[in-house]
């Protein structure tokens, strides 16, 4: 063992050899531990979970030692979820999914476990008993603009980006608020603030006539987008084929 | 189809947006499950991962990364969880294809972990071939730029711009 201040005394490239010496991922990757591997490139190991979610769960995990995703290099976090698109397709129709989850765990606090970065892919069915429903709090305005603004700064810095290309991303939303605010209550309520809003004031009777007749008005099309009307039956079929 | 995520792209419905660029979009979801939740979606409509160009996936992760470091860098989280949810049995709400990035706390409340199931050697060997069968393809990514070939136009026309190899080689034919 070494002791901490043994630690200290380290070079950096020290220390990650010792991590890289007492992480059973990368011994898995080497080989030295036996796994059940699905894909292998120059850069990446995909291994069956033997503690699946689901059968056919995946481990995705870069060959070099990362501990979380913002210390790999951009070129092998584009490459490692461009095998992670392929090999969602291959458990779409390996194991005929229905879908499939991507998730990946950064840090503890975010329930990350092993010390090597990695990815999960899930596979899906019907009814699997999973549950990775995010869920969904109400935020006050000014929390959100703050938060907003806080990010926008940092994102400026790490995009390297010109008071341009932040011009582009529209106007903070401090106007539109009401609209924001319109547009992410449930779908019958955000039609009808809209509808407010926006169409001469009618009586009732008529405005629930059209949120019930959708086809009719462009006004109320424009509205279908609300998460209550998503055509659900394309998304469907395109799974359905892909999972043939 | 009408879309949601489109119309926030397009602007037709107001969103924070927080990052665009040719290929993607990201916003700060204003339902989040954790203060700071964004989303990042492909400019173009498509419902899945599976229909996403390889290269816009790869821009799209690249992105969410950095955003995760931004995260990481101002809203004091101690984590990110990166979830996507590909398809209606996988919790899929929206017709468009989008990643969420979740910044997390201590005693924050969520929970994504899921009850591991038990399966036995002969069932993950079952499950390694079948997998590993359809996985064989993968590698052969689709680069920017590369378009579908029309059929209609004739793809045999060769620009002289004095550079091309077989040109020269026809050449030195005497």
């Amino acid at each position: 063992m070494v002791t901490q201040e043994e630690m200290q005394n380290m070079t950096p490239e020290q220390i990650a050899e010792l991590q890289k010496q007492n992480c059973i991922f990368c011994h898995i990757i080497s080989g030295r531990v036996k796994s059940k591997k699905v894909y292998e490139d120059d850069k990446v190991t995909a291994i069956l979970d033997i503690n699946p979610a689901n059968p056919g769960h995946i481990l995705l995990l870069p060959k070099k030692h990362y501990m979380i995703m913002p210390q790999m290099p951009e070129d092998e976090i584009g490459h490692i979820f461009m095998v992670a698109k392929s090999l969602s397709n291959a458990l779409l129709k390996a194991l005929k999914a229905k879908g499939t989850n991507i998730y990946v765990a950064n840090g503890a606090a975010a329930g990350q476990k092993a010390p090597h970065f990695m990815l999960n892919i899930i596979p899906r069915h019907a009814n699997d008993g999973l549950n990775l429903v995010l869920p969904e709090h109400d935020m006050p305005e000014q929390q959100l603009e703050e938060i907003h603004k806080t990010l926008l700064a940092k994102i400026k810095e790490l995009f390297s980006l010109s008071d341009a290309d932040m011009e582009k991303l529209g106007p903070m939303p401090e106007k539109k608020e009401q609209e924001a605010v319109a547009r992410e209550s449930d779908s019958a309520k955000a039609e009808d603030t809209k509808d407010t809003e926006e169409v001469a004031k009618e009586d009732d009777n008529a405005k629930t006539e059209d949120n019930a007749d959708d086809a009719g008005e462009e006004e109320t099309k424009d509205n279908a987008g609300n998460n209550g009307d998503i055509d659900f039956d394309e998304l469907k079929k395109v799974l359905e084929k892909d999972g043939m | 189809m009408a879309c949601s995520i489109c119309d926030m792209i397009s602007g037709k419905t107001v969103c924070r947006k927080l990052f665009e660029d040719d290929k993607a979009v990201a916003f700060l979801k204003e339902k989040p499950a954790a203060p700071g939740h964004i989303i990042i979606a492909p400019k173009e409509h498509h419902p899945i991962i599976e229909n996403v160009p390889d290269f816009v996936v790869s821009h799209i992760f690249q992105v969410a990364s950095r955003l995760s470091s931004a995260i990481f860098d101002t809203l004091g989280a101690a984590g990110t969880n990166i979830i996507v949810n590909n398809g209606i049995e996988a919790g899929q709400d929206l017709p468009h294809f989008t990643v969420n990035i979740i910044p997390r706390r201590e005693n924050d409340g969520l929970n994504f972990q899921w009850q591991p199931k038990k399966l036995d050697d002969e069932t993950l060997s079952q499950l390694e071939f079948k997998i590993s069968e359809m996985a064989k393809g993968t590698g052969d990514f689709q680069q920017e730029g590369q378009k579908p070939i029309n059929m209609d136009t004739n793809p045999e026309t060769v620009e002289d711009d004095g550079e091309n190899y077989l040109l020269k080689s026809l050449r030195r034919i005497p």
